[in-house]
């Protein structure tokens, strides 16, 4: 892989929220690569620090939240970067969709008007252009014309991720984070969207941050998968490959919650609860909910294991991996 | 429903409540007493009081009255004052007093909006910081301050040792102007001092509703949106900002509405201007019902003209408002 081949380089970033009596660590020590043309999802349960590490990358973390280490977009360190800058950087190089909350968009205001809005903060030019972009960009997505006028308000869930979608690719942006963007969304609406995403990525030739606490939509739209625990990425592989041999037992355990059409393998929650981030942990952070854990896994932070390629951060990767222990291995 | 149809019936409802709430002063006058009783001296004879009666139409059954008053009320005629015997209330009203009242609380008022609304969505922006803490403190402080007191610093201050104002009145008096524009120049000059105490009088309040929903306005979920799309601050501020966290500031200020006739008792009694509060003042002093009365009608009127003109406003802003 060439240098030239990566667009988004994350290096040892740790993402701190200080409150008036706690200091929570969202963001432990993550280190990230992302190429050129690529979707990688992050996966992991809520309060796991993937959507802070989204919001850290397009720079919109609340004041209260310290950063240190790099975020590298085609080589520039975005983290450093004056106030002005990184404004330029937001939306024209990286834009992002949110989850469909129901307030996304500015509830007083026509969609097609946001959006023009939104392109005439970074260009100069005639409004009418700006206003032909917007329509053009509404038919790409699926959306009818004349949804220009609507206000929010006036539309189905559905149409408003559109509108959100739209929104991100104003200015053809090279990277697209999508932060659980079905969430909230009829099934067969979420499907409808994970397409979309899948085919304007295409078209656009963006790569991708996708992310999602669904293992399944995941593997859907993602080349590779990066499963964050407890604010460290703990595993990183190919979708397929990690999917189909999980490394870390914490992946074991997602895997084992999705429901399957095989009524012989039971559908296991992972049993317990992540740790209290604002506390100094010792060990492994999922030490205290494996099953294979050992007295070291709770002394000492195991480190990231490279295995065919594959990481994980686990004493027992390589076990896992040549089956030692199993991964199939259920309970007693 | 559309905007056209609620605009109609909320005009209809307009001139019903009017219609009450004139009613009701009528009936209320008339449960203050008679009020002959309080113009009849012992040094008048004893059948004037019988002659002052008939003259007010007093001895007519209260129906009739009732009746008179609205047909003298659709022909301009709102009675006599009591205090300026024999003229008309509308005269002692208009033009003057009513004018002066208007320019004064209008620009006050206007004043007081233009600082306190945008510094209330930049405080609000910034919830927490110096600058949202010394402006709240400021405002609960200028809230607390008696509105006779304030007027009375601004006019020593500014008026006796500065010597940038003058001391009172509305004009210079005993001096004759060459044009109306010398005039308009000196009633302007006049009228700083108490527009500056109207205007902090009126700040606190609507510094800290403004403040208090744009706080919650900028927080929700489409500013960031418009945050990461590397939209400018003061778009985000005073497009999105104001035109989310004005509307609460809408109602109340439909309501202030009513000082812009009714005046401000205290501000222009101390800045001795000649208006409707200083004029409210005399007749409650004096009892003139007629003069009171009439005030009562011009408040009503205004109160619910504006709450019209803030409902309208309230759908032309959010179009979430449903008419029905």
């Amino acid at each position: 892989m060439s240098e030239g081949d990566v667009l988004l380089e994350v290096r040892d970033l740790c993402v701190v929220y200080e409150s008036l009596d706690a200091r929570i660590r969202a963001v432990d020590h993550v280190d990230l690569t992302l190429r050129r043309g690529e979707t990688l999802a992050l996966v992991g349960e809520s309060g796991c620090g993937k959507s802070t590490l989204g919001n850290a990358i397009i720079g919109i973390l609340p004041a209260n939240a310290e950063v240190s280490g790099e975020i590298l977009f085609e080589g520039v360190n975005i983290v450093s970067l004056p106030r002005k800058r990184m404004r330029r950087i937001r939306w024209e190089k990286i834009a992002m969709v949110f989850q469909n909350a129901q307030n996304s968009l500015d509830p007083t205001l026509r969609v097609g008007d946001q959006l023009v809005e939104v392109i005439l903060a970074h260009r100069s030019i005639p409004r009418v252009e700006a206003q032909r972009r917007v329509k053009e960009l509404f038919s790409l997505v699926g959306l009818p014309p004349d949804y220009y006028r609507s206000y929010p308000h006036e539309l189905s869930g559905g149409s408003r991720q559109r509108v959100i979608i739209a929104m991100a690719l104003l200015l053809n942006p090279q990277l697209l984070i999508a932060d659980e963007p079905t969430t909230g969304l009829d099934v067969s609406v979420q499907l409808q969207i994970l397409n979309l995403l899948k085919d304007i990525k295409q078209r656009f030739q963006m790569s991708m941050i996708f992310i999602t606490h669904d293992i399944a939509v995941a593997n859907y739209v993602s080349d590779r998968m990066a499963v964050m625990y407890a604010g460290q990425i703990v595993e990183a592989a190919p979708s397929q490959a990690l999917l189909a041999k999980p490394l870390h037992p914490y992946t074991i355990a997602l895997t084992e919650s999705l429901l399957t059409l095989d009524r012989r393998v039971k559908k296991q929650p992972i049993a317990g609860f992540p740790p209290d981030l604002s506390k100094t942990i010792t060990g492994c952070r999922f030490a205290e909910r494996c099953r294979f854990a050992v007295d070291e896994c709770r002394r000492e932070e195991p480190p990231m294991v490279d295995v065919d390629g594959r990481v994980s951060k686990c004493f027992f990767a390589e076990q896992i991996s040549n089956k030692v222990v199993g991964y199939d291995y259920r309970g007693d | 429903m559309g905007l056209a149809t609620y605009a109609a019936r909320r005009a209809v409802t307009s001139v019903i409540l009017f219609f009450v709430s004139v009613s009701i002063a009528f009936f209320i006058f008339r449960l203050l007493g008679n009020p002959v009783a309080i113009m009849v001296g012992p040094g008048l004879p004893p059948g004037a009081a019988q002659v002052l009666t008939a003259e007010f139409g007093l001895n007519k059954p209260l129906w009739l009255q009732f009746v008179l008053f609205w047909r003298n009320f659709f022909h301009g005629n709102l009675g006599d004052s009591f205090v300026y015997t024999g003229t008309p209330v509308l005269q002692v009203i208009f033009p003057t007093r009513f004018i002066n009242t208007v320019v004064l609380m209008g620009s006050g008022m206007l004043l007081s909006y233009l600082v306190s609304i945008p510094l209330g969505l930049l405080a609000g922006r910034r919830y927490g910081s110096m600058l949202d803490r010394g402006f709240s403190g400021l405002s609960v402080v200028l809230i607390s301050l008696p509105a006779f007191w304030l007027a009375l610093i601004i006019l020593l201050v500014l008026g006796f040792y500065l010597g940038w104002i003058p001391l009172g009145g509305t004009v210079t008096l005993n001096r004759t102007f060459s044009s109306w524009w010398s005039y308009a120049a000196n009633y302007m000059h006049h009228l700083i001092g108490p527009m500056i105490s109207i205007a902090v009088f009126f700040f606190g309040s609507n510094f800290l509703i403004t403040r208090a929903s744009s706080a919650n306005v900028l927080r929700e979920n489409f500013i960031r949106t418009f945050e990461a799309a590397g939209v400018g601050e003061g778009t985000i501020v005073f497009r999105h900002g104001l035109r989310n966290a004005i509307l609460p500031e809408l109602s109340f200020m439909a309501v202030q509405m009513s000082f812009l006739v009714a005046g401000a008792i205290f501000t222009e009694s101390v800045f001795s201007w000649d208006g409707m509060g200083s004029l409210i003042y005399l007749a409650v002093q004096n009892s003139d019902y007629p003069v009171l009365q009439a005030t009562f009608i011009f408040i009503a009127i205004v109160v619910i003209a504006s709450n019209y003109i803030a409902d309208i406003l309230y759908g032309l802003i959010d179009p979430r408002v449903r008419y029905d």
